[in-house]
């Protein structure tokens, strides 16, 4: 067998992990922000760019795509081409694919801020960028699958098998979560509506955060861990027992987001089931992972590398048992709208996500830069303070978890709400966001000396940017081993394909039920569409994502009817394209707040919420009061939701215009006798209509669902 | 609420049965294989990482 030479391409390792460095002090430096916002809203700085609900999305978005996305990706193509023994399959793949990406972080920077949204977490870029993604996906795809068909080592490590995963699934739940129905270049609405938009972004939710934060870190974890370590992985059998029942169970997790809503029952068991059967496959995973360390445990008091990744895998391991607890309907019943899910992502992000990259980079930098790290002492001290960071984030959100949650549920001895006012649940955590934003400053301290550190070892070095590597040519008959065995292992596309197909169905199990049967959706005969000025109040509502902070969701509990009124049901949503449940209480919840307060109310407390509910943490909103409202894009709006099903009468886009100034004056009219001026085509004025209409369609009929 | 719910689904015990056999079968499948597996091969498996990564440093 003739020994070949190649080149590994280092420079494309790289340039990802820089942008990795960069997004990520960008991301945590936005997640800061929005942390201090929420004590001191003046933060907010009174512009609707830097307001807590559009960057709350920016913030998420750039630490789960941008930083942990490329981290995904300087690992995945430093390992690739070793394990395979091949070059990356092509360079200007491996470019079109960088530059896409950040091309991609920057357009969602842009637009999230200008008020771009969806509104679906974690899948807020609205449409152009969503295409834009799926391209740059399947080049990545492309890229990875031709590295594989030319590669010199027969066998596929368990690293790669992750990755596998994970370009074939963010694939297909990225596409199935974006469809949408264009009405500007800018916006769009989902297909689907109420709880099956809830339960389609739910399962894309929760697999983004199995197939984005999860399978591709295994991967790493699989390949740099031994590295590090320098031996190799505790069993290799259990690896892969790990990834074939992780990848079939996580899956069908995703209703565990929606316990006690107005999901059908039968789709909530199935998410908790599963989720609580994700234990075993998450913790082979973490063992795996920590007892590879066995007989070395003497290099982790010595190595920062170490102690990032045994920080990263029992974090691993301790979010993974948390989230099945979460998804316990006891549990969930306090959990659920706290900052314990708060609490709960950031031991994985922060732990998990934060420590394995950076124990990467720690080992990968001076690697392709043929050099050594610069400073061991500042990866420890950027260790501790991570670790401290942690410590300091998550244990303040986990005690206002708790706090708010029996706050909202405490009722007097005479059966009232001990604390009728939401308000005063929010001022009893005020000094743990503090705290939190503390944590978060310790942790963002460690990255900034850690990217320090680094620039310096690069300094010091120079990039090896085409690394020499001989191997032999794969060729002739693969090595005497059982007929099966061979059989199977001959056949990794195969395999690749029908495990997808696999987990295809068990999306399709889990949802087509939700959108064909109609009895899963009880229709209310008092449920009616929207009327368009309603619908541009809605829209306002998603630009500024007021989701990120108010739920629309009242769970069937006597703590939550008291306080909001009837709890939601299925068919109130039947026309929300898209839903807007949302997942946290900041504020109230406000799915009955129609009728709730006068008009006037609703007008001086977007001006200044403070002027009506003293002491809140809502950022002011001054200019709804000024801008004039979108009217020409209502008929293209009115049409989109008739081809959705909404049934608008038969050219009534035609009349929209109309009826919304109609409506508009109303509204001008009542607030002057309420003594507020205003013009009828202020934003504030859409705004106050759709806040008025919701959850007044089954006020009157006591019977609601039928 | 859940049993009215399932039983207006045409058929669909047979959903959960269909998961729980193909998951049976894949977890026993891989199960199978994985302890079947030879062990010099599996060794060489887990050493793939471990591998000199190239063959001159610096070019």
């Amino acid at each position: 067998m003739a020994v070949e030479t190649y080149y590994y391409d280092n420079r494309i390792v790289r340039n990802f992990a820089i942008a990795t460095i960069v997004w990520g002090i960008v991301g945590m430096l936005v997640g800061l922000t929005i942390a201090i916002q929420l004590y001191y809203p003046a933060l907010n700085l009174g512009i609707p760019f830097t307001t807590f609900g559009r960057l709350r999305p920016l913030h998420t978005n750039a630490v789960i795509f941008a930083f942990a996305g490329n981290a995904i990706f300087t690992g995945a193509y430093y390992s690739l081409q070793r394990l395979l023994k091949a070059r990356m399959f092509n360079d200007t793949l491996s470019k079109i694919h960088f530059w896409g990406w950040q091309l991609i972080i920057v357009l969602a920077a842009v637009t999230l801020v200008l008020g771009f949204t969806s509104s679906k977490e974690y899948a807020e870029l609205e449409w152009p960028i969503d295409i834009l993604i799926a391209v740059v996906w399947v080049v990545f795809g492309i890229n990875m699958f031709g590295t594989i068909a030319r590669r010199r080592e027969r066998h596929l490590y368990v690293a790669i098998w992750f990755y596998i995963s994970t370009v074939v699934t963010v694939a297909m739940l990225h596409i199935v979560n974006s469809f949408e129905i264009p009405v500007t270049f800018w916006k769009s609405y989902s297909l689907f509506a109420g709880v099956q938009d809830a339960l389609t972004q739910w399962w894309y939710g929760h697999n983004a955060v199995a197939f984005f934060l999860t399978t591709p870190f295994l991967g790493l974890m699989y390949y740099f861990l031994p590295k590090a370590a320098e031996r190799p992985v505790f069993s290799y059998r259990l690896s892969i027992v790990h990834f074939w029942s992780l990848i079939f169970i996580y899956i069908w997790a995703g209703p565990h987001h929606l316990l006690y809503t107005a999901l059908p029952d039968w789709a909530q068991s199935l998410g908790t089931v599963f989720s609580i059967m994700l234990i075993a496959p998450s913790w082979g995973g973490m063992l795996n992972g920590l007892l590879t360390l066995r007989g070395a445990w003497d290099k982790v008091r010595e190595d920062p590398i170490l102690k990032f990744m045994v920080v990263g895998v029992t974090a691993y391991g301790m979010s993974t048992f948390e989230g099945p607890m979460l998804s316990i309907k006891s549990i969930n019943a306090i959990s659920h709208y706290t900052d314990w899910t708060i609490a709960h992502v950031h031991v994985g992000a922060l732990g998990w996500n934060g420590f394995i990259t950076f124990g990467m980079l720690y080992w990968l930098v001076p690697k392709i830069f043929g050099t050594k790290l610069h400073s061991r002492k500042q990866a420890n001290f950027h260790f501790w303070t991570g670790t401290l960071g942690i410590i300091f984030y998550v244990l303040p959100m986990y005690w206002a978890a708790f706090t708010q949650s029996l706050m909202w549920k405490e009722f007097t001895a005479d059966g009232f709400l001990q604390y009728p006012n939401f308000l005063e649940t929010v001022l009893q955590i005020v000094p743990m966001y503090v705290a939190r934003s503390f944590g978060g400053l310790l942790y963002l301290t460690g990255v900034c000396v850690g990217a320090w550190n680094l620039y310096v070892t690069a300094k010091s070095g120079s990039l090896i940017a085409d690394e020499k590597a001989e191997a032999a040519a794969l060729e002739g008959p693969p090595p005497a081993e059982s007929y099966w065995h061979r059989w199977i292992e001959s056949r990794a596309g195969q395999f690749t394909v029908w495990a997808t197909v696999l987990v295809i169905i068990g999306g399709a199990v889990e949802m087509i039920p939700m959108y064909l049967v109609k009895s899963n959706i009880p229709t209310i005969s008092s449920v009616k569409p929207y009327t368009p000025l309603e619908l541009a109040g809605r829209d306002i509502y998603i630009r500024e994502g007021c989701n990120n902070c108010h739920s629309q969701m009242i769970r069937p509990f006597r703590s939550e009817t008291e306080r909001y009124g009837e709890y939601s049901k299925v068919g109130e949503f039947v026309y929300d394209h898209p839903f807007l449940w949302g997942s946290k209480r900041t504020g109230p919840d406000l799915h009955r707040i129609g009728g709730k307060y006068p008009d006037a109310w609703h007008y001086n407390h977007m001006k200044d919420p403070r002027s009506m509910s003293p002491g809140s943490l809502m950022p002011p909103y001054p200019w709804l009061l000024e801008d004039t409202m979108n009217t020409e894009d209502m008929p293209a709006k009115i049409r989109a939701m008739q081809t959705l099903g909404v049934p608008y009468a038969e050219g009534f886009d035609q009349e929209s215009i109309a009826d919304m100034q109609a409506q508009a004056k109303a509204i001008a009219s009542r607030l002057k006798d309420q003594g507020v001026t205003v013009d009828s085509d202020k934003e504030i004025i859409a705004l106050i209509a759709y806040l008025q209409r919701l959850g007044t369609d089954i006020k009157g009929s006591k019977t609601g669902a039928q | 609420m859940i049993r009215h719910v399932l039983e207006s689904i045409n058929g669909v015990g047979i959903f959960p049965i269909i998961s729980l056999i193909v998951f049976f079968l894949i977890f026993t499948g891989v199960t199978v294989w994985v302890v079947t597996m030879p062990r010099r091969k599996v060794r060489h498996m887990a050493e793939l990482p471990l591998e000199d990564d190239s063959v001159t440093k610096g070019e």
